[in-house]
């Protein structure tokens, strides 16, 4: 019962999300459902009459009067239906589009830390099956207009088949007439309609409870299947594909996960279709049942004969209402399942605690970051990323990171910039732990450009801009100073110029140095007291990464600026570098400092490179 | 593009669906009939009991008719049921497992410039589209092809019965039908013309939906704000998509407001001339039952026919689309070719003669005429500025692109003149982009099915690649699976560890060339002299190129070629570059500077000037 009472919730919710996002989609879709329900019923009760008329020989202006009425009515229902259906049809697909959306700015709220753990992308790709696999709220919101559609018939029915439970005097009654005299019988055919309908009602709910559990079983083979038909048909794997005759072991697995696939699934296909063909026999019963019985009636002249197609209408009818209401209520529940997902992921709350001090805006960039005794290790994972390490970034100090792989060094940055908040210890800006102040203008002191930056299918102008303020001027004046002028220059569009356009816009197609070049202007655009450059030259050819380098001194002037790199010449740069190694800062000190013991790790790495340029 | 008629289409994809499942076409000619058979047995029953109770059967014939017309119908909609439930999963195992394994095929067979240029990613792009999901091109034709040749026999089984009542109801009711298809064919053109732009909006849409989910762009996305961006761009779209939508909708429905105003008129000629009939006596009360249920199922078909039509279209387009794909030409040598015997084994020689090649669509040439031989054995260190075409040149050699001018010959032999397949198995290479494949760790080295990876092998070219250590470490040492694309249990490895994985696969393969672009660009420092010390090693006996950015690579190589808008303007050994004191060695000295070990204030304006 209770479980009853949560589907009823969650498909109040819907409801609810639907009403917030359109207040007339839902109003619109019941109108629609009651025009609908009530156009068959016109027909219904006209062609009886038009029936008895004929049996009893009325006048044809009598006869003719009901059909004119009958077409009349009739033919104002089905315009109206027509001019609804557009109108909920378009709202449907509107609030489907709309609330699609909701999913990506839900994700574009949520805390960095938030979305990297494995729980947040089972909601994220749970939310997009759930819109996926019924169809989006719209199509549910519909479902639910289809269910009140079948209460209306079912409303209907009723009161017309209350014929049937009528009593006719007659004169001398002979046994069998008796009988079919007897409102017993319509409690007969009740009764059997809803016997009909619980059994329908057992039969959907296995039919769909085999689907789910295929559905669960199946989720592995269906990420695979997703891979493989991905992988298969791109680019960029097509060269491994190719030089590294991957095909056969791609082809093997298709043809795999399509077995496995096939294997559950005919399964289901061969129960599911018996099952629900045998719940339609019960619906053929009901139909004999009610002929025979309401026939029978008009022989021995209980009715007429124009009530015996009224009432058996009505009472297939009746059932039908019934067991598509079960049925359409049920696939809205069905599909709640899924949309609850949605839900869910749409209440998800950001989890990091953000202050609200305001970070006093210092024209001296005068901030001074501090780690002090900082540890972390990823969520879902105890290996020790960062162990105990304490420093403090001076303000206008150019700092060098080194270290080998894995050393630590991009997580030291996902930390400072608050994309994570360590596990033990505390950052500090100006003293103050930065979890207390402001989010939004703490990440304003930062300008970052990671290793794996990412620009966007769109003009250079909005890459650069990203969404902060400032004039075209600006722009051009930065993506010189990364120095991407001389390929400006070249188009006809400027920084109106699309990058990477799939959407037929003229797009032109960039290097890795020229995104490189695009990314680092848009962290100079940003003009804030700390810039932190990940890796920045790897893909750039020496004499690029040579002009960055030299400009980038120049660019950054007074501001805390953060390099790291695998090319030890930058630390020459420095005015100090930390050297890291599993997890610890093992050295620090300048560039001389460092070298002038000729041992330890700095050393090592510095030598590992300089000796073939010293030849 | 090559447009084929409806009937083509369909004979095509049942011809495909038919060599998958023998047994598909004579449940679909069953549920053909049956759903033919259904409607007319559905208007007769109610016709015939009228028809019992006005001529004064008895109870017990009438309950024995009735019962034997029940049975027969229950037992066509049980079979009706039944079929469509068993034909909706053998429509989806056709998609996957006939059409999107011949177009998996396809792409992982033709020619890479098929799939890497945008005109052939385009049209792949497109033929996934006729597979992608049920609601499209190859399952929506299975699905309503039926429906089609189901409602045109039932409009011509209808309007034949009906013609021997009254004509003039016929001609309404085909006037129903001529503007109903008129309209369409109306609403259709109109969709046509705005479907590119709405599917512009579609796609550009998702992307920003999608994008937004990203985690890789997150870090970017909220250090930049470009949260606006994404909610500015998902607002206007969605406005733009929605009301180009409801244009197309609005003229789909003049059809159906069409629809209904015939239907009024119907009736009224219907009855009018029906109800005549029954009172001059000329029909009796249980065929006017039948004929009236029998005129307005006419519009059921004919409803079933506008919709199916127009979904078949849709559908059939989608198939051009699929089939534009699969008949493409592949562009490379897939017959036997060339004998490689003796190739495989041993250091080959390479040669570019007058070699040019420009990217589709490109004004410049990427490599303009190139001569360039390279002796067996031979390691050559290809060095120059970003956009030099070091990389499209390793794609010309590896006979990924074809050469739009010139030849390439492998020992003497034209590159074109050996089956492809064939050609690739000469060449290790590792790319700079990295595509680790989510299974095994010994899969993504050996490239092959877990029953014919050599797993000795496998561990031995792990050790040389320096990533023994790492997998020794793990729980399920070569068969762990990489990334949590497919398993949430697989790892993720560092960049630096990608591309020993890479190198690992390059060994495992023991390919006669090597091919290394950029293969320490991820490296740390030590990782990186690793790799040059073991340089020598890897490259015994065979015949190299060594892309990188690290001048210091290029001293383990016999020769460096300085490449420059697609020319080689240089080459030599290191020393011979160095004293010719032309680009090569300006490049050099500017990344070196930092590393001296005297470095004298100055140097940087020396070099600046030249």
């Amino acid at each position: 019962m209770k479980s009853k009472r949560n589907k009823f919730h969650e498909m109040m919710d819907v409801i609810k999300i639907s009403n917030t996002s359109d207040a007339f989609f839902f109003p619109l879709i019941i109108a629609r459902s009651l025009v609908t329900a009530s156009f068959p019923f016109v027909g219904i009760i006209y062609g009886a009459l038009i029936l008895d008329g004929f049996i009893d020989g009325l006048e044809k202006t009598d006869i003719m009067s009901y059909v004119y009425q009958m077409i009349i009515i009739g033919g104002v229902l089905l315009i109206t239906r027509t001019i609804l259906q557009f109108f909920c049809d378009q709202k449907t697909n509107l609030i489907t589009l709309k609330l699609n959306s909701e999913i990506s700015r839900k994700t574009l709220e949520l805390d960095y830390q938030q979305l990297e753990s494995q729980e947040m992308k089972d909601l994220i790709s749970g939310a997009n099956q759930g819109v996926l696999f019924s169809g989006g709220i719209g199509t549910c919101i519909n479902l639910i207009g289809r269910s009140i559609e079948n209460i209306v018939s079912f409303l209907y029915s009723l009161t017309l088949i209350a014929a049937l439970f009528v009593r006719v005097e007659v004169n001398n009654p002979d046994t069998i007439t008796r009988i079919f005299n007897s409102p017993l019988l319509g409690v007969l055919i009740l009764l059997l309609s809803m016997f009909s309908v619980l059994m329908n009602f057992r039969v959907i709910k296995k039919v769909n409870n085999l689907h789910h559990d295929i559905y669960e079983e199946n989720i592995t083979v269906n990420r695979m299947f997703q891979y493989l038909r991905d992988s298969s048909m791109d680019y960029k794997i097509s060269k491994d594909i190719r030089l590294f005759h991957i095909d056969k072991l791609l082809s093997d697995k298709i043809e795999d996960t399509c077995y496995r696939f096939g294997k559950s699934y005919s399964n289901l296909e061969k129960k599911a279709g018996k099952m629900t063909a045998q719940g339609g026999i019960l619906h053929s019963v009901i139909l004999y049942t009610a002929y025979t019985v309401i026939g029978i009636k008009a022989i021995l002249g209980l009715i007429s004969v124009g009530n015996v197609l009224l009432l058996v209408s009505v009472v297939t009818t009746f059932n039908t209402a019934i067991v598509q209401m079960v049925n359409n209520i049920s696939s809205a529940a069905y599909q709640t399942k899924y949309l609850a997902l949605y839900k869910k992921y749409l209440d998800t709350k950001t989890a990091l605690y953000k202050g609200t001090l305001p970070v006093e805006k210092r024209d001296d960039g005068d901030y001074e970051f501090e780690f002090k005794d900082v540890s972390f290790h990823y969520p879902n994972n105890e290996d020790i990323i960062l162990n105990h390490v304490s420093f403090k970034i001076q303000t206008g100090q150019k700092l060098a990171i080194v270290g080998p792989n894995g050393a630590g060094k991009t997580t030291f940055i996902k930390l400072l910039c608050r994309l994570y908040d360590p596990v033990e210890g505390e950052i500090l800006l100006n003293g103050i732990d930065i979890k207390k102040y402001d989010y939004k203008e703490y990440v304003d002191l930062m300008s970052i450009v990671f290793q794996d930056f990412k620009l966007f299918s769109s003009t250079i102008k909005d890459n650069v801009q990203g969404g902060m303020d400032g004039s075209d001027h600006k722009i051009v004046h930065y993506l010189d100073q990364a120095g991407l002028s001389e390929r400006l220059e070249n188009l006809p569009e400027g920084i109106h110029t699309y990058v990477y356009s799939n959407f037929g816009e003229k797009g032109i197609e960039i290097s890795g140095g020229e995104a490189q070049k695009i990314a680092i202007a848009r962290a100079l655009y940003k003009d804030s007291p700390l810039v932190i450059l990940d890796e920045p030259t790897s893909a750039l050819d020496p004499i690029s990464e040579y002009e960055i380098y030299t400009k980038f001194d120049t660019l950054v002037e007074q501001k805390t600026a953060i390099y790291i790199s695998h090319r030890m010449s930058s630390c020459r740069f420095c005015d100090n570098i930390i050297v890291f190694d599993k997890g610890e800062i093992v050295q620090s000190g300048n560039h001389e400092e460092l070298l002038s013991s000729n041992e330890g790790l700095y050393y090592d790495m510095w030598s590992a490179q300089a000796k073939y340029y010293n030849i | 593009m090559k447009k084929y008629s409806i009937l083509n289409n369909a004979l095509y994809v049942y011809s495909v669906a038919n060599q998958f499942n023998k047994t598909y076409k004579y449940k679909l000619i069953f549920s053909i009939i049956l759903r033919l058979l259904i409607p007319i047995f559905a208007t007769f029953i109610p016709a015939i009991v009228v028809y019992i109770i006005i001529n004064g059967y008895e109870i017990n014939t009438f309950a024995l008719v009735v019962g034997l017309i029940v049975f027969v119908f229950a037992l066509l909609n049980y079979a009706d049921t039944y079929f469509s439930h068993t034909l909706f999963f053998d429509k989806v195992f056709i998609r996957l497992n006939a059409f999107f394994t011949i177009l998996s095929n396809k792409a992982m067979a033709t020619g890479y410039e098929n799939i890497e240029f945008e005109q052939g990613r385009n049209k792949l792009m497109k033929a996934v589209g006729a597979i992608e999901v049920n609601r499209v091109g190859v399952e929506l034709l299975l699905h309503f092809f039926p429906t089609l040749i189901i409602s045109v026999a039932g409009i011509l089984l209808y309007s034949t019965y009906i013609v021997t009542i009254n004509i003039v109801i016929v001609l309404v009711l085909l006037g129903m039908a001529f503007m109903n298809v008129l309209l369409n064919v109306y609403a259709r053109q109109y969709e046509k013309r705005t479907a590119v732009e709405l599917n512009r909006y579609r796609t550009k849409l998702k992307y920003y939906q999608d994008e937004a989910n990203k985690l890789s762009n997150a870090k970017d996305i909220r250090i930049y704000k470009l949260e606006k961006w994404f909610y500015k761009g998902i607002q206007l779209l969605t406005k733009k998509f929605s009301t180009t939508m409801m244009k197309q909708k609005f003229r789909y429905s003049l059809a159906n407001l069409s629809d209904s105003l015939f239907s009024i008129l119907r009736n009224l000629l219907a009855y009018t001339i029906l109800v005549g009939m029954v009172l001059n006596g000329t029909i009796d009360v249980a065929e006017f039952t039948f004929m009236i249920g029998i005129v307005i199922g006419f519009a059921v078909w004919l409803n079933q026919l506008s919709d199916s039509y127009g979904r078949v279209k849709e559908a059939s387009l989608r198939i051009d689309d699929f089939r534009e794909y699969i008949d493409m030409d592949e562009g490379i040598n897939l017959d036997e070719g060339a004998d490689m015997d003796g190739l495989l084994n041993g250091a080959l020689s390479l040669e570019f003669r007058d070699v040019s090649f420009t990217y589709p669509g490109a004004e410049k040439a990427t490599i303009s005429n190139l001569n360039l031989s390279v002796e067996a054995g031979e390691k050559i260190a290809l060095v120059g500025v970003n956009g030099a075409g070091k990389t499209t040149l390793v794609k010309l050699l590896t006979g990924l692109y074809n050469p739009t001018q010139g030849e390439i010959l492998v020992n003497g032999t034209p590159i074109h003149s050996f089956n492809r397949y064939q050609y690739y198995k000469l060449f290790g290479v590792i790319f700079q982009d990295i595509n680790p494949l989510p299974f095994t760790i010994a899969q993504n080295v050996s490239g092959k099915v877990e029953e014919e990876t050599d797993l000795d092998l496998v561990h031995a070219v792990l050790d040389k690649a320096g990533l023994a250590k790492k997998v020794a470490s793990l729980d399920q040492k070569e068969q762990t699976n990489l990334t949590q694309v497919v398993d949430d249990k697989g790892i993720e490895l560092s960049g630096g560890e990608l591309q020993k994985l890479m190198l690992a696969r390059a060994l495992y393969k023991d390919a006669p060339i090597l091919v290394l672009d950029e293969p320490t660009a991820a490296l740390d420092p030590l990782a990186e002299q690793e790799l040059y010390i073991k340089y020598n090693t890897l490259t015994k006996d065979k015949t190299s190129v060594f892309i990188s950015h690290r001048l210091a690579s290029t001293q383990f190589c016999n020769r460096i070629l300085y490449l420059e808008d697609g020319k080689i303007l240089e080459s030599g050994s290191h020393n011979e570059l160095m004293q010719a004191k032309g680009k090569y060695a300006h490049m050099f000295d500017i990344q070196s500077q930092y590393y001296k070990e005297n470095r004298r204030e100055g140097t940087l304006d020396e070099i600046e000037t030249k």
